[in-house]
């Protein structure tokens, strides 16, 4: 019947008296009060108990899932019917809601590619996690944090062991892992494994309205063998550095003349700053203490206690506070130790136990050269330290610790996909920045002694100060050329990687860029000419100034170098939107 | 041992709080696995509250509170899909720029927080102020298809019957205006014919200015469930999504639409395609019209469309009587300065071909917002509750009865549209303004000047989920609204499905469902006896349905929500005299009888008419907008507070553009460019793509700044606005 109102007042309404501001009160109660499960749930879940646990999509899932487990040899794959989609971006929320992701923490993505020349074409690429024959992402882990199933296939990532350095980020061409900041690590697809396991389909193939999305499996062979998948889709980073697995079918071949939407767009990367100063630093002190030996065993520096127990500290000192500096880059830094557990196959964690190795160094020679200083008699207990703090042995091995770690450094970064970095380019900027920075540290450390009444009188350290000098503006030059290189590309055809590092170096990041000359050229050039030119006339004071100001200059502009290392650097990816 | 093995698994950690964060909880209530943070407790499931799919979301309860939600497969419209809007339809509610307390403009001009109490003396006090001042006439309310039925009822009833309003006004009329009045004409009731069932039943199905691929994901669903094979036909000037993926694409000529259905029409009565026995039995005027298109030969339409005789002779045979052709037309159509006769030219075909009242057959409109259709039969706006007339003595006489009113003091013709109320405004006519959950300072054409006349009201309230949409920071009062899955109601969908809305979320603050505001509000002003026996959503309906009662939009067989909850919503009709369940998915129609008195469908017909807005040689692009991705909405006020789906469509605005134009205009992709129209500027970034034609742009509705540019030209009948032809210039920045 019609006619009759079979609801009742709510009780909280039944209350109201007939006053407006009652009324208010009422209904912000009601309003608070949610009543849907209890009006409607239990005929909603009722009507699914008969199904217990099986889900209701089983059918629209059923024949995307493959029948049997992988065979030796296989592995789970995606597999992606390009005809289907049409971009509707469902495959995205559906990953995010179903494994209860974070707020914008998304697994996967959908680009776009298109012509735009010629009958109008376009695709929508839907890309998660590859799960690669040759996961970048696991090779570059320091703590060995992912592995991948050897029956499924499935690259899996272990949470709990992540430390967040965001190396695989940097590894991945695919753009896979996710930081997740709050968490302090990493999180990315895991294929939905607890799904599969269950016989349910992963979130992104259950949500796809049109079923464009699988789960196929592919012959590892095959795929090593066969990677046209990939090259067929213009924009897709180079397969055969990671052999990934995911299958696009399409009818009509991606026609001649498509690129990704986003070819042309170019936008700074994330700077990584306890990176750029860890860097700077490391290779600073690096520089300093490689000087430092070298130029005692030389003889070009006195073996003076006083004045190598300083030169030690010093150099110890911004080792330290480099490798302090580093451990604040990761998310979970009470793990850090982790790291020496990947060091067969990461340079990240061999970059780790060496400048591990070259910090505890410097800081046993840094004692030890202190304790000299202080008992300047030899004998008795404190023969080890003598042993230490004068032995050639140590100071080449010193040496060897110096250009190992940076050696290690810059094979952290050639070690990726990322063209701007995957050179011997990188390994030669990082050693000039570890001579530049590190002669300049030694010339201002000198310069200060100098200062002091203490070395005031000492001519043979006088004699070093000008050798140092002249060989700043010498090494500068060449760093800056070195550097300088990138802007031949920006007159490339192709929107290729280091056509948009130029391209950023000279738009988003032409401020940063222009004060890296400016200080590196002030400081390394002008500042030390000056010098030259005014001969040690001015005084020591005013030298140990001027070089104090050449060192500040030259690594502020090593460091802005270094930021422009990490955001100008146009990593690969899927085509974008 | 356990010392290595605890000393290993320090070093090598498999297992921790961080990883049974992600563990997979198993399904209950049929979803499969979930989240285990997220395992619901119960589910229920409504309708999602965006576009007129009107798609059933599973919403995942834990302690009477939504936490997480997957598409139904129990409901016949998604079938356990939706699209990412749908999918993030819980995130918007958790925003921080929900309104919470209601917000009065003091002295100094900013809005400062007050009491329910007062904001409601304040309304109550200025808007009779303002009556008692000016009339009647000089107050007005402007709607939304957003919110359920019941309040668009409760709104329609208390400003028009109890407030005294002759003006009201909603966004519908930015996208169903159309629609409605086409059917209405044509049909005598407007009535959309379909089921998405059709989707998957036609030989031949025809997109007319429409993209589902983008805007209606989940009925390109039911296209891609199609098992006949059949002939997809995107006839829009852009290459769109669904054109890239149709069989074949007319890009035709921007508003030559009109041209293009009298030539194929022109073509079928040349060739004897036509139903002869259908148009003899169930139509009438078509003598008339078989007249009127006589001109309409083929060479003067392929000229005028740009797609030349022989495309239009290849369209026109695939209308051929013999198969099952349906057409859907959206936006393209129905915002144009002649929509309605564009869409009566697509109802035309259809009724010649005798494609109607057939599986996979009809002139369907795709309708936009998730409740345009409740909108159109009970909002009380162009037409009295029930799909009424103002106009008809007998209409007034039974909404009266209903409500214990007095007949004569019920508006003997509709009020303004929504343009001419903005026009009154600028004219003084009207000092106060009521705008409820809609933002026409971002989406009205040719912006500018809603926000000029905007600031000529004497008192602007603005009742919405948000304080800080564009329109809300112009408004005198703004009036805290509960949203989506904070309240309760029904919406009617594009194939006339009713379904519900559940209160799964507590409203933030002193939020209040619109329906309590519009209670409270009748309370405030002394008129709460015309809602006596109406204090829950669901009375409310019952009401609706017995205003329903013989009309053609009859649901009076429905007993109530529990009703339409257990059968995955009810189509409309489906009068209490039904002796049987209702079918789960039915078309009209089938008895070839319409709803005019003689029974029969009419031919509507004029010619077309110039673009208001011609290109010129300052202003030599035509600008068509229109939506830019699946998941953006509207304003995006909602889908812009999701940070997933801010994930999926571009930051920045874009206007595509030809290569040919880019080149000339020496515009590389990515480009930011000024596009200029007599009426503003949008700033955007080139998209070079062949999707457009020379001389044409496209630019997504979504950024704030695009209707600064389009062109005030509104359909004679059905006062839309044509958001779909401007005239502009590009300038590179």
């Amino acid at each position: 019947m019609v006619q009759t109102f079979p609801d009742k007042v709510p009780p909280s309404l039944a209350k109201f008296l007939g006053e407006g501001p009652a009324l208010i009160g009422a209904y912000l109660e009601e309003q608070q009060n949610l009543t849907a499960v209890e009006r409607f749930s239990s005929a909603h879940d009722l009507m699914h108990t008969g199904l217990a646990g099986k889900p209701q999509l089983e059918n629209h899932y059923r024949d995307l899932l493959p029948l049997a487990m992988p065979k030796p040899g296989q592995q789970f794959a995606f597999e992606v019917d390009l005809d289907r989609c049409t971009g509707c971006k469902a495959c995205v929320t559906a990953c995010h809601s179903l494994n209860g992701l974070d707020a914008g923490e998304t697994w996967r993505s959908v680009g776009l590619i298109h012509n735009v020349i010629g009958k109008p074409r376009q695709q929508t690429i839907t890309t998660a996690c590859q799960h690669c024959l040759e996961p970048a992402c696991s090779h570059g882990c320091p703590v060995k944090a992912y592995e991948k199933d050897p029956v499924t296939g499935i690259v899996k990532h272990l949470d709990d062991q992540c430390i967040g350095c965001e190396y695989c980020i940097l590894k991945c061409p695919y753009d896979v892992p996710q930081y997740h900041h709050d968490k302090g690590i990493v999180r990315k697809c895991d294929m939905c494994v607890g799904r599969l396991e269950a016989g349910e389909a992963p979130a992104c193939v259950q949500s796809c309205p049109t079923k464009a999305i699988r789960i196929t499996i592919v012959d590892q062979a095959e795929v090593r063998k066969n990677p046209d998948d990939y090259t067929a889709i213009p924009g897709a980073p180079d397969p055969r550095y990671t052999h990934p697995t995911t299958r696009y079918k399409t009818t009509r071949p991606l026609s001649e003349g498509m690129e990704a939407a986003d070819a042309y767009k170019v936008r700074k990367e994330k700077a990584h700053y306890p990176l750029v100063f860890m860097l700077t630093l490391s290779q600073l002190a690096a520089g300093f203490l490689f000087a430092l030996e070298a130029g005692t065993l030389s003889g070009f520096l006195p073996r003076r206690p006083l004045f190598q127990a300083l030169g030690h500290v010093l150099g110890s000192a911004v080792m330290l506070l480099a490798i302090a500096v580093s451990v604040m880059h990761l998310g979970r830094p009470q793990f850090a130790f982790r790291a020496v557990i990947g060091f067969r196959r990461s340079w990240l964690s061999r970059e780790i136990v060496a400048f591990g190795l070259l910090g505890g160094l410097s800081a046993i020679m840094a004692c030890a050269t202190v304790g000299l200083a202080l008992h300047p008699v030899p004998g008795g207990r404190l023969q080890l330290l003598e042993a230490f703090a004068s032995n050639t042995g140590m100071r080449i091995f010193m040496l060897l610790a110096c250009l190992t770690a940076v050696h290690a450094s810059a094979m952290v970064y050639r070690d990726t996909p990322r063209v701007y970095w995957a050179t011997r380019m990188t390994s030669a900027k990082f050693l000039l920045t570890s001579a530049l920075t590190g002669l300049a540290g030694l010339a201002a450390f000198i310069a200060c002694c100098l200062a002091s009444r203490a070395f005031s009188a000492d001519a043979s350290l006088r004699a070093v100060v000008l050798p140092l000098c002249i060989s700043l503006p010498a090494l500068l030059i060449i760093k800056l050329a070195c550097e300088a290189r990138i802007h031949k590309h920006i007159d490339d055809q192709d929107a290729n990687p280091l056509k948009k590092t130029a391209l950023l170096l000279r738009g988003e990041l032409r401020f940063a860029h222009a004060w890296r000359f400016n200080a590196g050229l002030l400081g390394g050039l002008m500042l030390p000419v000056f010098w030259i030119y005014r001969g040690d006339s001015a005084g020591a004071v005013f030298s140990a100034v001027m070089f104090a100001a050449i060192l500040i200059l030259v690594a502020a502009g090593e460091c802005l170098e270094r930021y422009l290392f990490f955001t100008a650097c146009v990593p690969p990816r899927m085509p974008g939107a | 041992m356990s010392l290595v093995s605890t000393f290993s698994d320090f070093l090598r950690q498999r297992d921790g709080k961080l990883t049974h964060e992600m563990i997979l909880a198993p399904g209950r209530f049929g979803l499969g696995k979930t989240p285990n943070r997220l395992q619901p407790d119960s589910t229920t499931s409504m309708v999602c509250g965006y576009c007129s799919t009107g798609c059933s979301l599973k919403i995942h309860m834990k302690d009477g509170k939504a936490v997480n939600l997957t598409p139904d497969p129990a409901y016949p419209v998604n079938l356990g899909m939706a699209c990412p809007k749908g999918w993030e339809a819980l995130a918007p509610l958790k925003a921080g720029d929900r309104a919470v307390t209601p917000l009065l403009r003091d002295g100094s001009g900013n809005l400062k927080p007050v009491e329910w109490d007062a904001a409601l003396r304040e309304f109550t006090g200025r808007f009779k102020d303002i009556i008692a001042r000016h009339g009647r006439e000089a107050v007005a309310f402007l709607s939304t298809g957003q919110i359920p039925t019941e309040e668009m009822f409760m709104l329609g009833v208390l400003a028009k019957f109890g407030m005294g309003f002759i003006h009201g006004d909603a966004n519908t009329r930015q996208c169903m205006a159309t629609s409605h009045v086409a059917y209405k004409m044509s049909f005598g009731f407007d009535a959309p014919p379909f089921t998405y069932k059709d989707f998957e039943e036609s030989d031949v199905i025809v997109f007319l200015g429409a993209n589902p691929c983008i805007a209606h994901p989940i009925m390109w669903e039911r296209v891609m469930m199609n098992k006949r094979k059949p002939e997809i036909i995107v006839v829009d000037p852009r290459q769109t999504e669904t054109a890239l993926v149709a069989t074949r694409h007319y890009a035709l000529a921007p508003k030559s639409d009109l041209a293009l259905l009298y030539g194929l029409s022109h073509i079928l009565i040349r060739e004897g395609w036509i139903d002869e026995r259908y148009i003899a039995e169930h139509t009438s005027g078509f003598e008339e019209f078989k007249a009127h298109v006589q001109t309409f030969d083929p060479e003067a339409v392929g000229r005028i469309t740009g797609l030349g005789t022989e495309k239009l002779k290849e369209f026109a045979a695939l209308l051929k009587p013999g198969k099952r052709v349906s057409l859907w037309w959206t936006m393209g159509v129905n915002q144009s300065h002649e929509g309605v006769r564009t869409a009566q030219a697509v109802i035309n075909l259809a009724l010649m071909t005798g494609n109607i009242g057939k599986p996979g057959t009809g002139a369907n409109s795709i309708t936009g917002q998730v409740n345009a259709m409740g909108s159109r039969i009970f909002s009380n706006t162009t037409g009295l509750p029930g799909g009424r007339n103002y106009q008809d003595p007998a209409h007034r006489e039974d909404v009266a009865r209903f409500f214990k009113i007095d007949p004569a003091a019920i508006q003997q013709k509709p009020g303004l549209a929504y343009d001419q109320i903005l026009s009154a405004i600028d004219e003084g006519k009207i000092k106060g303004l009521w705008v409820i959950a809609t933002n026409p300072a971002h989406s009205w054409i040719n912006q500018e000047d809603f926000r000029r006349v905007a600031a000529k009201l004497e008192f602007l309230v603005v009742q919405d989920m948000y304080h800080d949409t564009d329109t809300a920071r112009l408004a005198h009062l703004v009036l805290p609204a509960a949203a989506w899955g904070e309240k309760e109601g029904s919406v009617i969908n594009s194939e006339r499905r009713i379904g519900l809305f559940k209160k799964v979320s507590p409203a933030p603050g002193q939020a209040l469902a619109d329906f309590y505001i519009f209670k409270l509000m009748a309370k405030y002003w002394g008129c709460e006896t015309l809602f006596s026996g109406i204090d829950t959503p669901e009375q409310a309906f019952q009401a609706m349905a017995e205003l329903s009662r013989s009309r053609p939009c009859d649901f009076t067989g429905i007993s109530g929500y529990k009703q339409i909850d257990s059968l995955g919503g009810i189509q409309w009709p489906y009068p209490e005299t039904s002796k049987l369940p209702p079918v789960p998915e039915r078309r009209l129609f089938e008895d070839g009888r319409f709803y005019h008195p003689d029974g029969k469908a009419k031919f509507q017909f004029s010619p077309p008419q110039p673009i208001p807005d011609p290109v010129t040689e300052k202003y030599p692009f035509a600008l068509m907008t229109g939506r830019g991705s699946s998941a953006q909405w509207h304003t995006n006020t909602r889908t812009g507070k999701s940070e997933v789906l801010r994930k999926l469509y571009p930051a920045d605005s874009l206007v595509e553009i030809h290569p040919q134009d880019a080149s000339r205009l020496k515009l590389a992709n990515g480009d930011w460019v000024l596009v200029k129209s007599p009426r503003g500027q949008a700033r955007a970034r080139a998209s070079v793509a062949s999707t457009v034609q020379p001389g044409q742009l496209f630019m997504p509705m979504h950024d704030v700044e695009v209707n600064r540019l389009t062109f005030p030209a509104f359909d004679p009948h059905s006062r839309q606005p044509s958001y779909k032809h401007c005239a502009v210039l590009v300038e590179k920045i």
